[in-house]
């Protein structure tokens, strides 16, 4: 079936190519994977609402990764309510049981020190050192300017190393 | 060159990262689809309501005109003239209620007079023109902003307290967009990145912070915060 939009953009073709990278991305931000199944699904789904309005096909990719980190945001922020409301939470969203197993004991140090950072810090991070893109890349899906992308990027490597240099 | 540390973080979210595989997805092998309108719950329902819009005006016409006078009274029940209701002022009043603060960088340990939040180290402080003003600059400077593109702190969204703990201002602040902004600046302060935590510590400017690090300050916005 073909799933070409107004713009011309074969959403498909970009679900294929794209969804494990994205759901990955959206996993390191949320640390749940059925979460992040969920975001990368909405961001499609946005982009199949909004494709006729971007000016450029090729800029459907930083469309989705932005989509992916908002959702991520928004994920976060849903789960943090659902703890201060319900009696009961049970944790859906709890670390797979062999995650630890998996993972060498520094990782797992440096994965939990991440998730002690600021939101954009953890971002910024997430997005340079897993995604490997450029400080306008991160800008861009940011919506922050270079200069933030710095500032976070520095900020958040030297808490990083001053809460892995306390764990130790 | 890159830091151990870099190194390490990078081994570490390629590793996280390929623990999701192919495999382990959910089985949703094709792209998502937009319904047709016609199939939407939306378009059911406004087409129904224009279908009994129609059958009614239709019915009405008719009444009006077997009675044989257009302004005769209708046959069918009246729609009742309902007295409009003044609306119901919404209350705007900031989360901050009490006493001012030092605008200057060099706080005192000496704590300033305002509310205890009961059960924290906290004391719950109103927010002064002056130290909205540092929260708007901090937020600007934080994001190399141009301090055009901010025009002032969301009304009711800021929280400011003081911790007699670790003797540092809090405050946690809503901030609102020029409408000259560039688009990037509204792309940014979506999902709650409007929003941000601040701390001034002793002697020192406001800098953002994790409000995780600090329960008490969490507990205090409601926990709003996010994932701690």
């Amino acid at each position: 079936m073909s799933t070409l939009s107004p713009a011309g953009l074969d959403i498909a073709a970009l679900y294929q190519r794209h969804r494990l990278h994205l759901v990955r991305l959206a996993t390191l931000l949320v640390d749940d994977q059925a979460a992040a199944e969920d975001v990368v699904h909405d961001a499609f789904l946005s982009l199949q609402r909004h494709a006729g309005r971007l000016r450029d096909p090729e800029a459907a990719i930083g469309y989705l990764r932005t989509s992916v980190v908002n959702g991520s945001r928004s994920a976060l922020r849903r789960r943090q309510t659902a703890r201060r409301h319900l009696l009961h939470v049970r944790e859906q969203w709890a670390q797979p049981a062999d995650q630890t197993v998996l993972l060498a004991a520094e990782q797992v140090a440096v994965l939990d020190a991440l998730r002690q950072l600021p939101r954009r810090q953890r971002e910024v991070l997430t997005l340079r050192y897993w995604s490997e893109l450029s400080e306008a890349e991160i800008a861009a899906a940011l919506g922050i300017s270079h200069g933030s992308v710095k500032g976070y990027a520095s900020r958040g490597m030297s808490t990083l190393e001053q809460l892995l240099g306390a764990s130790r | 060159m890159n830091s151990p540390t870099e190194a390490l973080l990078r081994t570490a979210l390629h590793a996280r990262a390929e623990l999701v595989t192919e495999a382990s997805l959910s089985v949703r092998t094709a792209a998502p689809a937009l319904r047709p309108p016609w199939r939407s719950g939306w378009f059911a329902a406004l087409a129904a309501a224009v279908l009994v819009a129609a059958v009614l005006g239709a019915t009405l016409i008719g009444i009006t005109r077997l009675n044989g006078h257009p302004s005769a009274p209708p046959v069918l029940g009246t729609a009742t003239s309902a007295s409009p209701t003044s609306p119901t002022p919404r209350s705007s009043t900031a989360p901050a209620t009490t006493s001012a603060q030092p605008s200057t960088t060099t706080a005192a340990p000496a704590p300033p007079s305002g509310r205890p939040v009961p059960g924290t180290h906290l004391i719950n402080l109103t927010l002064t023109d002056p130290v909205r003003g540092q929260l708007v600059a901090a937020y600007v400077a934080a994001l190399h902003y141009s301090p055009a593109w901010i025009t002032g702190t969301k009304p009711g969204s800021v929280y400011y307290a003081y911790d007699t703990r670790t003797y540092a201002y809090l405050a946690w602040a809503g901030f609102i967009r020029s409408p000259t902004a560039p688009p990037q600046v509204g792309l940014g302060m979506q999902d709650g990145g409007y929003r941000t935590a601040f701390r001034q510590l002793p002697g020192r400017t406001w800098q953002e912070f994790n409000m995780c690090d600090n329960p008490d300050f969490n507990a205090f916005v409601g926990a709003r915060y996010g994932h701690c």
